[in-house]
């Protein structure tokens, strides 16, 4: 070996293979030079093994470490990590009361909801298709309510109306209505009072039923006005048009009429017998007149007035419940709470129900971007190793 | 090594009883290591601690496979040449800091002037080590200080073997220049070590 090799071994020393250190020992062996060279490595390389043997680990380092794992170690117990889970816990149920609540107001999702209805209904309805708007029929009332039909015929019409009334003052109320009756030139046809005032009695209550006879012009004045007495639970009217019925008996009453007069006219020139047979038959024909008339005067005196019917149901006054006992009156609230918690439950559930399509695209969103969050930061975790 | 095993895991599932079980035995090599690629007390005790933090916290992604030791190097061996990466500029130690702390503990039979030698030799050896750069002292310190193979040092530096072995050597032989004035100091032919007297 020369010195030349010799020393490019002795860059690998101490980590040659055992055959190239023992013919490194043995050239160094024989030269001198190179036996310094190698005693300076072996030297180093012991010196190198040696620095640490000797050496004592600071106790602050012993300690530190495992206090800082331990601390580490411990839950997290920032305000945030501590208040996460109730604040969403919190959210979640703002979002689903509110939306509940913004459900049965009819803001969000209209219509999914039976909501309460409102407490007047005014219905208008005509039997048949003809419905003529009272206000433009003729204004004398002791002809009746007429006017042109498709025929050319005046249309004969009949005006009904209800209403119903509630009342924290009866009386008053009562005289109210008698007094517009008397206003719009009315009749009461019909009037039945009964129950116990209130005043007695908080769980009665007094019920008036009137039926009243109002000129057909003067409805609609009527009943605008006694929709302010109390407070109006329901109000209908209804238009029936018996123009062909009242014609077709006008006809007939024409037509029996006439059969009367030529029979009358007969029993000038009649003998005995022919006047029996004549009696006989105006007898028939009279009480067929007499029907078919009192039909017509019927419908006449129908047309001319129209026939409201009114009901007045004595109520407390807001504010001052009846005095129910306390025991009643506890378990009725805790009935209103309960059913009142029951609806406001299923509520809730049809608003979960209609909220689903929505929470199920966001969740697909969520899911979408957070795959694509922890896939960037993995790559980067990686980059970074 | 059954009962390391489960140390792992259970270190790997936050127990830090476990954790300072698995770690006591290694706490020496930790610290070591970043003193000598420190080159100061001061840093190497702020590293190692930081190192061990390092491997705690990263226990649950040690999926086994590599030795617990090699990957446990790695981590700390990171943590000294990011901290060496914040340092602008490595202060050399005093020779004073080294007379009054790294007194080898010498043979009873070795004099005062041997003893005054081996501090010296080792005062030489840190300096020299402190003059290297970060790879090439990484390196010559996992294997000639800290006794690791080839290739635990390859799966520590994440570096081939063949590049491993080069760094080495060249890394032994930058030492060698910059120590070539006080090599009188390693020129003798007793060497000291913590136990006795080896000859060459």
């Amino acid at each position: 070996m020369t010195c030349a090799e010799y020393k490019q071994l002795l860059a690998e020393y101490p980590d040659l293979p055992k055959e190239e250190k023992e013919a490194l020992l043995r050239h160094a062996m024989q030269c001198e030079a190179c036996h310094q060279a190698l005693m300076e490595r072996e030297t180093l390389h012991l010196s190198l093994g040696a620095l640490d043997e000797d050496e004592a680990v600071p106790e602050a380092f012993g300690t530190g470490w495992r206090q800082a794992v331990r601390e580490d170690a411990k839950p997290r117990s920032s305000p945030w990590e501590a208040w996460r889970g109730r604040i969403a816990v919190a959210a979640a149920l703002v979002v689903v009361i509110g939306g509940t609540a913004l459900t049965r107001a009819g803001i969000l999702f209209p219509g999914s909801l039976d909501l309460a209805q409102p407490a007047a209904q005014v219905e208008t309805y005509a039997y048949d298709e003809s419905a003529i708007p009272y206000a433009a029929l003729d204004a004398a009332p002791a002809a009746g309510s007429m006017a042109k039909s498709d025929m050319g015929q005046e249309a004969v019409v009949l005006y009904s109306a209800s209403l119903s009334l509630q009342s924290t003052q009866f009386d008053a109320d009562m005289r109210r209505i008698e007094a517009l009756l008397a206003q719009h030139g009315g009749q009461m046809a019909y009037q039945s009072t009964y129950g116990e005032p209130i005043a007695n009695n908080p769980d009665a209550g007094r019920y008036a039923y009137l039926e009243l006879r109002i000129p057909t012009a003067a409805l609609d004045a009527f009943l605008e006005e006694a929709g302010q007495i109390g407070e109006t639970v329901r109000m209908e009217r209804s238009v029936e048009d018996v123009s062909e019925s009242y014609y077709d008996t006008q006809g007939r009453l024409d037509m029996y009429t006439a059969q009367r007069d030529r029979l009358l006219a007969l029993m000038e020139e009649a003998s005995i017998s022919e006047l029996i047979e004549i009696e006989e038959r105006l007898g028939e024909l009279q009480y067929t007149l007499d029907t078919l008339q009192g039909r017509i005067n019927y419908w006449d005196s129908r047309a001319a007035d129209a026939v409201v019917t009114v009901s007045l149901e004595e109520t407390a006054p807001q504010g001052t419940h009846p005095r129910m006992p306390l025991g009643q009156r506890l378990g009725t609230a805790l009935r209103d709470a309960w059913h009142g918690f029951g609806a406001f439950l299923a509520d809730m559930l049809v608003f979960l129900v209609r909220c689903l399509p929505y929470a199920a695209c966001l969740a697909v969103a969520v899911a979408v971007i957070g795959m694509v969050y922890w896939g960037i930061k993995r790559k980067d975790k990686k980059e970074k190793k | 090594m059954h009962g390391n095993e489960l140390l792992v895991r259970r270190a790997r599932k936050g127990d830090a009883d476990a954790f300072e079980a698995l770690m006591a035995p290694h706490e020496r090599k930790i610290y070591f290591l970043c003193l000598r690629m420190l080159g100061n007390r001061e840093d190497a005790l702020d590293c190692a601690q930081e190192a061990m933090l390092r491997i705690w916290r990263s226990m649950a992604t040690y999926r086994g496979e590599a030795a617990f030791t090699t990957w446990m190097y790695r981590i700390a061996t990171n943590a000294c040449l990011d901290m060496l990466r914040r340092q602008k500029a490595r202060p050399a130690v005093p020779l004073e800091t080294f007379l009054e702390t790294n007194v080898l503990a010498s043979d009873d039979r070795d004099g005062p002037v041997e003893q005054a030698e081996a501090s010296a030799r080792k005062q030489a050896i840190e300096q020299g080590l402190a003059r290297l750069s970060d790879t090439l002292r990484a390196a010559i310190v996992l294997r000639d200080v800290q006794g690791l193979s080839y290739e635990e040092i390859s799966g520590v530096l994440d570096t081939p073997v063949g590049t491993v072995k080069s760094r080495i050597n060249r890394a032994r032989e930058r030492l060698r220049e910059i120590l070539a004035r006080d090599m009188e100091l390693f020129a003798t032919e007793r060497v000291y070590t913590g136990e006795g007297r080896k000859s060459i």
